[in-house]
């Protein structure tokens, strides 16, 4: 199973992004947090032993930045259920090298997060199985 | 000597009078500083508006070439020897070359040196007679130009990240209203998130033109 992550101190964007994902199947009810923190805290506590995390991730946020949370995960157990894109609102070449450098990293993309992406969110190579299967 | 020589001479002497005294006159006229250095007894003797420019002052305007060479910026003199010693190699004519000169009070000032090589019978390098003009006003002014021009580009970048945020969501919002119209349960939170988003890319706009007038 494969649940969907949106994690964006923007609530507009936030709303924008749930939309999106629940008119492409992705998820039909995806989980939001406004911070980094609140989201580590649940993949800690509340994530499911058999479930596999789609986490969309902006980049730019006050609290905590996207290049922190990526940090952060790698020491949370059962990291790696979980498959990060990174979300930006403008695409910087250097962030675009360091992202591919990150194992969590399944994609990086710009905002407005659109039909089109999610689609081919599904066709990515570690998160298509869970689109085959339902 | 007969009176045709004595007449050539006296003709010889009153025209090197003239010339010496156009150079005086040139020397005073202008600000900057004319040099001559004797290759073979490494001396540089320069005019009187050395001392104007960089407040050195010896007898006769002669100081030893190692001296004076001692005087350019440890970071141009590199560059200011190579010049001159392939100026004397390949019997180079002229140079133009700026670089950067201490000061008796330890400052520097950007100079712009224009030499000319004269060269004896046998063409073997003499002497260089130059100018060395003040640049460092419009050299400074150029710096703070470019200076400027860094920071507005930093501007121009960091603000075309900032505001592409809003603009994406207004993009997405719209791209949302045109695809799933029929199929949302609330229009009306969708403009008003439209006016949202589009208001805070306004003051992001006119938050760069303050920005941008403050860096003029």
């Amino acid at each position: 199973m494969l649940r969907t992550i949106i994690i964006d101190d923007d609530e507009i964007v936030t709303f924008l992004q749930r939309k999106i994902v629940t008119k492409c199947d992705l998820d039909s009810d995806p989980f939001t947090f406004k911070d980094g923190e609140k989201a580590l805290e649940f993949l800690e506590q509340s994530a499911e032993p058999d479930t596999n995390y789609l986490i969309m991730l902006d980049i730019n946020m006050p609290k905590m930045s996207g290049w922190e949370f990526l940090d952060r995960l790698k020491a949370i157990p059962n990291n790696d259920q979980c498959h990060v894109v990174m979300v930006t609102s403008s695409i910087d070449r250097k962030d675009k090298r360091d992202a591919a450098d990150d194992p969590h990293v399944v994609d990086f993309i710009e905002k407005p997060v659109s039909a089109k992406h999610c689609s081919k969110l599904k066709g990515i190579a570690t998160l298509s199985m869970h689109f085959e299967e339902s | 000597m007969n009176s045709r020589d004595i007449t050539e001479f006296v003709e010889q002497e009153r025209e090197l009078m003239e010339s010496l005294k156009r150079y005086d006159i040139v020397a005073k006229a202008t600000s900057d500083v004319i040099t001559d250095y004797d290759i073979d007894k490494e001396e540089m003797k320069v005019s009187n508006a050395s001392y104007e420019l960089f407040g050195y002052q010896v007898k006769d305007g002669i100081y030893s070439g190692k001296w004076w060479n001692e005087k350019i910026h440890p970071e141009d003199y590199k560059k200011v020897r190579a010049a001159a010693e392939q100026m004397m190699q390949n019997n180079k004519k002229n140079l133009t070359i700026e670089y950067r000169f201490k000061c008796a009070d330890g400052s520097y000032k950007y100079i712009l040196d224009r030499s000319y090589l004269i060269t004896d019978e046998n063409n073997s390098p003499k002497r260089i007679i130059g100018s060395m003009q003040d640049i460092t006003d419009r050299k400074n002014h150029l710096i703070a130009i470019e200076n400027h021009n860094r920071r507005l580009k930093e501007i121009a970048w960091t603000q075309s990240h900032v505001v592409r945020a809003p603009l994406a969501k207004v993009m997405g919002l719209v791209d949302m209203l045109k695809n799933y119209r029929d199929d949302l349960d609330n229009i009306d939170e969708l403009f008003d998130n439209i006016l949202i988003s589009a208001n805070e890319l306004d003051s992001i706009i006119r938050d760069i033109a303050v920005q941008t007038e403050k860096e003029l």
